[in-house]
């Protein structure tokens, strides 16, 4: 963004001010021959500046107007969605003139969004983030996104789907070898910490997952094992879900439909079994 | 758009200057009228003002108010006609080589 005359200027002489070779330039006359000099050169370097702007928006626009759209495209793109807000007509952006940047921020509602290329059209998952964690959109926010993808989505993509689901659940079977001295029966930390440090990680990998990253239960063996106390983590069984669809167990990884998957109800959903353990070296 | 008459020897620098108050709305100009800032303007004809605010008021009310119409574009002739002489001369168009 180019600056202004008067800022570029004062930008000059305060570079002159701290110049030893130019301290005889000490007149604060604004016709100053020196002070000429300092516009002067302000306002080529200002010309310079806009033309550069200009250069860089016009060949912006070429290149928006020519290349074809990938499928990051289409994430950015759901990403600067803005609820509530009317389109630039004929146009795929807003007018955002007169808005701060906090208000701008506070319409984009889609925080997440992955992009599935299908047999015939694309697939969208997109979630929102609610306070602490990823929440579907509502049912008139998806309306008003699904409108907007449709206005803007290249020609011949069909359909479009644009889909914003509840997280997929996950139920998880642990037999969890625990050090004594650092753990008691239950799980919970003997000096008092924590009492569910297991779920705590659980929680916290399945939170830190990718969006639309493949769940892999090794991977979640190996944060267990970071756990303090937890000497072997083993993971007898796990089940995934999502919709209407019953629980149905995997072995390795899974792929969460809606792109991402909690433990929604740790009390049914997570098992686990204490056997106690000494370290093993 | 509001239009303004483009009077001999000026500049869209002076344009910018007479209608906005200052210089900084040269590239709106530019803009508006699709010109290059370094354009040579031709006298009688009109520019169209683009919708841009005044950058300095008491500039353009000075102008207006003393009817000033600021005029500082300076062409290769004019440089010619002042200061004459052979050096000055164009082959073909001060005099012809036969």
């Amino acid at each position: 963004m180019a600056r202004t005359i008067t800022e570029i200027q004062e930008d000059i002489i305060g570079r002159v001010n701290t110049s030893a070779t130019l301290s005889g330039l000490t007149s604060t006359s604004k016709t100053a021959i020196w002070r000429m000099w300092t516009y002067v050169v302000a306002v080529t370097v200002w010309a310079v500046e806009n033309l550069f702007d200009q250069h860089k928006a016009e060949v912006t626009s070429l290149i928006d107007e020519r290349s074809p759209h990938h499928l990051r495209w289409y994430a950015n793109k759901a990403k600067d969605f803005q609820y509530g807000a009317e389109l630039v007509q004929d146009e795929d952006y807003y007018d955002n003139t007169g808005l701060t940047e906090e208000q701008i921020n506070e319409r984009k509602i889609v925080a997440f969004c992955a992009v599935v290329e299908q047999t015939r059209g694309l697939k969208m998952k997109v979630a929102k983030m609610n306070a602490v964690d990823l929440a579907p959109l509502t049912a008139t926010e998806l309306d008003a996104f699904g409108e907007y993808m449709q206005r803007i989505k290249d020609a011949g993509v069909n359909p479009l789907i644009v889909e914003s689901r509840d997280a997929d659940s996950l139920k998880l079977t642990l037999k969890i070898y625990y050090n004594p001295l650092v753990l008691d029966k239950d799980g919970a930390r003997l000096d008092g910490t924590d009492s569910e440090p297991v779920l705590t990680c659980i929680k916290t990998y399945l939170r830190n997952l990718p969006f639309n990253g493949v769940f892999v239960l090794s991977y979640l063996v190996d944060a267990l094992q970071k756990v303090d106390g937890v000497v072997i983590p083993h993971i007898v069984q796990a089940q995934a879900s999502y919709s209407d669809v019953p629980f149905t167990a995997f072995d390795v990884k899974y792929s969460p439909d809606a792109g991402y998957l909690r433990i929604k109800t740790p009390k049914d959903d997570l098992h686990i079994e204490y056997l106690p353990q000494s370290v093993i070296i | 758009m509001e239009t303004v008459d483009i009077k001999p020897h000026q500049c869209l620098l002076d344009i910018a200057m007479q209608t906005k108050g200052g210089i900084d709305t040269l590239f709106a100009f530019a803009g508006a009228n699709e010109l290059s800032i370094t354009d040579n303007l031709v006298p009688g004809k009109y520019l169209l003002v683009p919708d841009v605010e005044v950058t300095d008021r008491r500039v353009f009310q000075y102008l207006r108010d003393n009817k000033i119409f600021p005029a500082n574009a300076f062409t290769a002739e004019d440089d010619a006609a002042i200061k004459g002489g052979i050096g000055y001369m164009g082959i073909q168009i001060d005099f012809r080589v036969s």
